[in-house]
């Protein structure tokens, strides 16, 4: 039972998390503008 | 305690793999079912968008960004490094701040982001260009050896592969205008055009999500990532043009820059023998002329004093180079102001090759007179 719960929530939070980096406006690779060459 | 040990067996994690592999493909499919709700409630102008947009042609915000433009009455600035921000202000810092200036001025401006760069993203847009004002500074030292044909770091840079593959080209004009980014094309290898298609449709599946699907929950979001208040530079200008806030720092009279600028050495000469800068110019003037866009353009000043001092034997190529610029303008019908007489201006100029506050405020004079008109 505890087994089944436990894989259960896990699934769970592997789905939220990948929604989560789905939506994530990540600004990591953002186009940075340079003043100089 | 037992449970977790026996939940992390093999079997365990290969189930979880399996899972999100799976969940990874569902998601990517459901997301095209999440519909684009993200709009404008604000009629203000907006003055500059992402980088990323422009590179990917996010079309809601671009289309959003050209709306504003042409509802405000505005003018959409583009130009190279000496078109970005200056510690006084730049010259549409100048103009946003003269009270006489109805009208407002965006700006998309970066380091080697030269006009055909702009063009995928324009060409997407064409529809909405009819009646767009723009002004484009067209610096010469992009015609310098280094910097005179296609270079992959900055066209990479502003510009997915496969975003510009999916211009369609339906006239002959068409075909003219997007010459320049074919050339560019043809400087990918086969592996840079498959990392870019992959990245171009990963960022679309994404996009479902965190556009479509997070403006859907947070809609009051959307306006936020637009710039549409002055920046700090703006503010600055002010205090510059009403003379509150001038400061000088050292300067190097001889050889017309600050002093603080220790590399005279990134000097180049101008390459006579190569065309694509031309080419590129007029592919642009061709699009805006094609799409109805009221293109003003500026021919920038070159640093002559510099070049006068440092390698006085180049000075009759930028000198000649400048002339033929001025040339194809006039050529095609181009409605330009022409800046090269502050070439000499003492102050004029940072470093070998961009203006100062002071030489933008220059050429704000020159470009108000000009609108005006």
């Amino acid at each position: 039972m505890n087994k089944k719960f436990l894989n259960i929530v896990t699934k769970a939070c592997i789905l939220v998390a990948l929604i989560y980096l789905m939506m994530s406006q990540n600004k990591a690779d953002i186009v940075y503008i340079y003043a100089n060459f | 305690m037992n449970a977790i040990e026996s939940f992390y067996k093999t079997k365990s994690l290969r189930g979880n793999g399996i899972f999100i592999s799976v969940s990874l493909i569902a998601l990517s499919a459901v997301g095209f079912l999440i519909p684009d709700t993200a709009s404008r409630s604000k009629s203000d102008q907006i003055l500059s968008v992402s980088g990323l947009h422009t590179k990917y042609n996010d079309a809601t915000e671009l289309s959003d960004f050209i709306q504003s433009i042409k509802r405000n009455n505005g003018y959409l600035v583009m130009g190279t490094s000496e078109s970005t921000n200056l510690a006084n202000g730049n010259y549409y810092d100048f103009l946003n701040e003269n009270d006489g200036e109805a009208a407002k001025f965006s700006v998309l401006a970066g380091a080697g982001r030269t006009c055909g760069i702009h063009i995928p993203w324009l060409m997407h847009h064409r529809n909405e260009l009819d009646s767009l004002k723009l002004i484009y500074f067209i610096n010469p030292v992009y015609w310098r050896t280094d910097l005179s044909e296609v270079d992959l770091s900055y066209w990479q840079r502003y510009i997915n592969y496969r975003m510009s593959a999916k211009v369609g080209l339906k006239t002959k004009e068409d075909e003219r205008i997007a010459r320049p980014v074919e050339v560019y094309h043809d400087e990918l290898n086969a592996f840079d055009k498959a990392v870019e298609t992959a990245e171009y449709g990963i960022r679309s599946i994404r996009r479902n999500y965190f556009h479509n699907l997070y403006y859907l929950l947070y809609p009051e979001h959307y306006e936020e990532q637009f710039d549409v208040s002055s920046p700090a530079e703006t503010k600055k200008a002010k205090k510059y043009l009403d003379g509150s806030d001038k400061k000088f720092e050292p300067f190097d009279f001889e050889y017309n820059i600050l002093k603080s600028f220790q590399h005279k050495n990134w000097f180049k000469p101008i390459d006579e023998d190569a065309d694509f800068r031309y080419h590129e110019l007029r592919s642009f003037i061709t699009m805006c002329q094609t799409y109805g866009v009221q293109a003003t353009f500026v021919l920038g000043p070159i640093n002559r004093r510099f070049i006068e001092a440092y390698s006085p034997a180049s000075l009759p190529a930028y000198l000649n180079t400048t002339s033929k610029i001025e040339d194809l303008l006039n050529a095609t019908g181009s409605d330009y102001v022409n800046a090269t007489d502050l070439s000499s201006a003492q102050g004029a100029f940072n470093d070998h090759q961009h203006h100062s506050s002071y030489g933008a405020f220059l050429i704000y004079e020159k470009l108000s007179t000009h609108l005006d008109e």
